[in-house]
C-alpha cells in the first residue's frame, strides 16, 4: 500500500482541477493505496481532505510515498512542500493563465499568475520523477521550461461528464429555452482570457444578419474580484442593443448545466488561452457542435470535431454558427465526430488507463 | 449545402466556403442599414439570469462568516483566523442587522421576480393567442372576399 498525497491550491467539485484531483484520488484509493488530498483552500470539504500543514506527517519520511502536485497558479507554500518532500514527486501541469490578461483589473491575479509562470520554471528544474500535462500544448511549455522530455506524459484531466450524463436535465431551464430560439452556448468562468467580448461581437453579427430569434448563453462562475469585467461585457452588450439577448448565468447545478447543453444549438468558444478546456469535451460528449477560435490548446482538444478558426473574426464565427445551425448534414457530421473523439480519447475510463500507464515507471 | 454527406465532410472545403460566405456577408453588412431593435424583446424578462444572480446573492447575504484565507498558511493562518474571529465578534451589532436586512430584501426580490416571471409567461401566452386569432380573422376575411357580391348581399340580408 503506497502513501499518495494529492496536493492542489484549491480542490472543489465543480471546477476542472478539483474534478481531476478528486477522481485521481478515487482511482488510486480503489487500487488499495493510502490516498489523501491536501489543499489550503477548501471550498467544499470532501473525503480525504487535509490541510497542507499535515503533509509532512502523512508522508512520514517514507521514500516510497508519492506526491502528485497540481500546478495551476503561483503557490509558494505548495511548491516549498513539494521541494521538501522526501519521496517520489509527480507534477500535473494544468497551465497558468498569463498575468497580462488580468492587468487593469482589481486583485492580485497578475502577480499570482506571473508567480505561477516563474514557478513553472522552478518545477521543471526540481528533478521530479514524472511530469504529467493536461495537453500536448502544456507539455510543450513544460519541456521549454526545462523539464526532461523522457519524464513527460500527457494525461487529460478527469471530468464530471459521467455525472452530467446521469442527472436529469433541469425542467425549468429546458422549458425556458424551448421556445424555438437559436441558443448559442459558452461554458467557462467569467475571466478576461475567456474571450467573451469576441463572442458578443460574433453574436451581434449573427443576431443582426442571420437569425434575429437567437440568444447567447454565457454560463460560468463570476469571480467576485472580476465583477468589473462582467460590467464591461454588459456595457458591450448594451451598446450593441443585445442586453436582453445575452444571458450571464452563474452558479448552475449539474442538472441545469445538462439542460443548457441539451438546448444548445451550438457551443461557441473564443478563449485566448486554454490549457485543455473541459467544456469542449462536455460539448462533444453531449453532442453539441463546436465553433471555436483556435488558440493554445483548443485545436488539439477539438481536433476535426468542430469548426476552428485562427482568428476571432465575428463574421467568420457568425457564418460558421449559421452553417452549423442551418445545415443538418454539417451539424450531424460534427456531432458524430465529437462523440467519436470523446469515446476514443476523453472518457474517464480512457483517461484512467492513460493515467495509470503514465504512473507505471513509479511502480517499478 | 444539401449535398453534404456525413462521412465525407471535408472540413477544409467547408471552411473555404464559410470564409467566402463570411466575406460576402461582411460586404453586404457594410452597405446595409442596421435593423431596428428587436420588437419581440419588449416582454423578454431574463428569468434565468435573475434566478442565477439571486442564488449567488443568497450565498453572500449572511455576514459574519469567517473568510477562507486561501493564501495564508501555518501560524500566519492561525493568527489571521483568530483576528478575523475577533473583528467579526466586535462588529456583530452591525452585521446581524445587515444580514437580516439582506435576507428580507432578497426574499422580497425573489417574490417580485417570480411574480414578474408569471406575468411575463401570461403575456407571452396571450400574445400567442392574439397572433392565432389574427390569423383566423385574416383567413375568414379572405373567405368573405372570395364570395360573389350577389351571394354576399343575400347573406347580409339574411343576417340582418
Amino acid at each position: 500500500m503506497t502513501r499518495i498525497a494529492i496536493v492542489s491550491l484549491t480542490i472543489s467539485r465543480g471546477d476542472a482541477v478539483g474534478n481531476d484531483a478528486l477522481e485521481m484520488g478515487r482511482i488510486l484509493s480503489a487500487r488499495g493505496n493510502n490516498v489523501a488530498l491536501f489543499s489550503s483552500h477548501w471550498v467544499k470539504k470532501c473525503e480525504h481532505s487535509r490541510d497542507l500543514a499535515e503533509l509532512d506527517d502523512f508522508l512520514a519520511d517514507d521514500p516510497q510515498a508519492i506526491v502528485i502536485y497540481h500546478h495551476l497558479v503561483g503557490w509558494t507554500a505548495g511548491l516549498d512542500q513539494l521541494r521538501r518532500a522526501p519521496c517520489r514527486r509527480v507534477v500535473k501541469y494544468h497551465n497558468v493563465t498569463p498575468g497580462r490578461f488580468f492587468s487593469g483589473f482589481p486583485g492580485d491575479k497578475v502577480r499570482i499568475c506571473q508567480l505561477g509562470r516563474e514557478q513553472l520554471r522552478e518545477l521543471a528544474r526540481t528533478d521530479c520523477d514524472l511530469y504529467l500535462s493536461a495537453s500536448h500544448y502544456n507539455q510543450g511549455e513544460l519541456i521549454d521550461a526545462g523539464a526532461p522530455a523522457e519524464r513527460c506524459a500527457v494525461v487529460p484531466p478527469f471530468h464530471h461528464i459521467d455525472r452530467l450524463n446521469s442527472v436529469p436535465a433541469d425542467p425549468d431551464v429546458l422549458r425556458r429555452l424551448d421556445d424555438g430560439c437559436t441558443n448559442l452556448l459558452f461554458v467557462g468562468r467569467r475571466a478576461p482570457h475567456k474571450g467573451h467580448r469576441f463572442l458578443i461581437d460574433a453574436f451581434a453579427v449573427f443576431h443582426e444578419h442571420y437569425e434575429r430569434n437567437s440568444r447567447l448563453l454565457l454560463v460560468g462562475r463570476e469571480e467576485h474580484k472580476l465583477l468589473c469585467y462582467t460590467n464591461q461585457l454588459r456595457e458591450q452588450a448594451s451598446r450593441l442593443g443585445l442586453l436582453d439577448r445575452v444571458f450571464f448565468i452563474d452558479g448552475v447545478t449539474e442538472a441545469e448545466l445538462r439542460a443548457y447543453y441539451q438546448r444548445a444549438s451550438v457551443f461557441v468558444l473564443a478563449s485566448e488561452h486554454e490549457g485543455f478546456c473541459v467544456p469542449l469535451v462536455e460539448a462533444m460528449a453531449l453532442q453539441v457542435p463546436i465553433v471555436a477560435y483556435g488558440t493554445t490548446a483548443v485545436p488539439p482538444t477539438v481536433g476535426d470535431a468542430g469548426l476552428v478558426w485562427d482568428e476571432p473574426d465575428p463574421f467568420l464565427l457568425a457564418q460558421s454558427i449559421d452553417t452549423v445551425v442551418r445545415e443538418g448534414a454539417v451539424r450531424r457530421s460534427l456531432t458524430e465526430r465529437g462523440q467519436r473523439r470523446y469515446q476514443q480519447l476523453f472518457t474517464n475510463q480512457r483517461i484512467e488507463r492513460d493515467f495509470l500507464h503514465a504512473l507505471r515507471p513509479l511502480a517499478a | 449545402m444539401s449535398g453534404t454527406n456525413q462521412s465525407d465532410l471535408n472540413l477544409d472545403e467547408l471552411k473555404a466556403r464559410i470564409r467566402e460566405q463570411a466575406a460576402g456577408m461582411r460586404e453586404r453588412a457594410a452597405a446595409a442599414t442596421p435593423l431596428p431593435p428587436d420588437g419581440s424583446s419588449i416582454w423578454s424578462f431574463n428569468w434565468l439570469e435573475v434566478k442565477s444572480r439571486l442564488k449567488i446573492a443568497s450565498g453572500l447575504a449572511q455576514l459574519g462568516v469567517l473568510p477562507l484565507l486561501p493564501r495564508f498558511h501555518g501560524v500566519k493562518r492561525k493568527v489571521a483566523l483568530a483576528a478575523s474571529r475577533v473583528i467579526l465578534y466586535l462588529t456583530r451589532f452591525l452585521t446581524t442587522r445587515q444580514s437580516d436586512f439582506n435576507t428580507c430584501a432578497l426574499d422580497a426580490l425573489r417574490g417580485m421576480g417570480e411574480a414578474l416571471h408569471a406575468i411575463e409567461t401570461r403575456v407571452v401566452e396571450q400574445q400567442e393567442q392574439i397572433r392565432l386569432l389574427e390569423a383566423t380573422i385574416s383567413q375568414l376575411q379572405l373567405r368573405v372576399t372570395s364570395i360573389s357580391p350577389t351571394r354576399r348581399g343575400e347573406l347580409e340580408r339574411k343576417a340582418s
